[in-house]
């Protein structure tokens, strides 16, 4: 824009660094760290769980959450750079956005996109 | 059930449930958790997998063979009052 209208750090209102354009690389490494516990726990939960069904491990717990959690969910050294960092949205032109765009984002997980994306 | 080896989830609050959403908090409740760094041992069961799989993000769970109950945990952080009285070869009166 031009004129009174110009664009400027200060029409912005102060606001205009606030996002941080990406992720840094010390974030990208506690949210692996996070992601590990994650998938440790995960694997705990199961681990425990099988073997108070009475079945060996490797086998169906016969609740389908924890199964899916154990066995179709991606762990994190399965996932790529791009789906560990990024979200979909379906605002963006890309489909993806950053993870810390996300509100609680360090609180959830982002492990699996929807279909065809 | 397996009679060879019981298990329990040892189970560590690592994340505050501030701002999270009432079914978390209610999780994390039921698990008798109350606050960050709070450790309880629960026995395994269907019911307590799946608590634990919905604030997963928020806890930390470790496999143990043994439980703990609260007093317990806190007579294991309890001061030793008195003194032990060390012996050994270290103390012993030696002549030269």
């Amino acid at each position: 824009m031009f004129g009174a209208f110009k664009s400027s750090p200060v029409v912005s209102g102060g606001y205009l660094w606030k996002v941080a354009p990406r992720l840094s690389g010390p974030q990208k490494y506690r949210l692996r760290n996070r992601m590990k516990q994650v998938d440790q726990n995960i694997e705990n939960i199961y681990t425990a769980l099988v073997a108070h069904e009475g079945k060996k491990q490797g086998e169906s717990t016969g609740y389908a959450k924890i199964d899916h959690l154990k066995f179709s969910m991606p762990k994190e050294s399965e996932m790529a750079p791009r789906d560990k960092y990024t979200t979909f949205t379906k605002h963006s032109k890309t489909y993806r956005k950053d993870l810390h765009l996300v509100p609680k984002w360090t609180k959830k997980s982002f492990r699996e996109n929807p279909k065809y994306y | 059930m397996s009679a060879t080896k019981q298990l329990f989830y040892k189970i560590t609050q690592t994340r505050s449930t501030i701002g999270m959403p009432p079914i978390t908090r209610k999780n994390i409740e039921a698990l008798g958790l109350k606050k960050r760094n709070q450790i309880v041992y629960q026995s395994v069961s269907p019911s307590t997998a799946h608590r634990l799989a919905r604030v997963k993000e928020l806890v930390k769970v470790e496999l143990v063979n043994e439980n703990k109950t609260v007093q317990q945990l806190s007579a294991e952080r309890k001061f030793q009052p008195g003194f032990n009285l060390v012996k050994g070869e270290m103390f012993a009166k030696k002549y030269e």
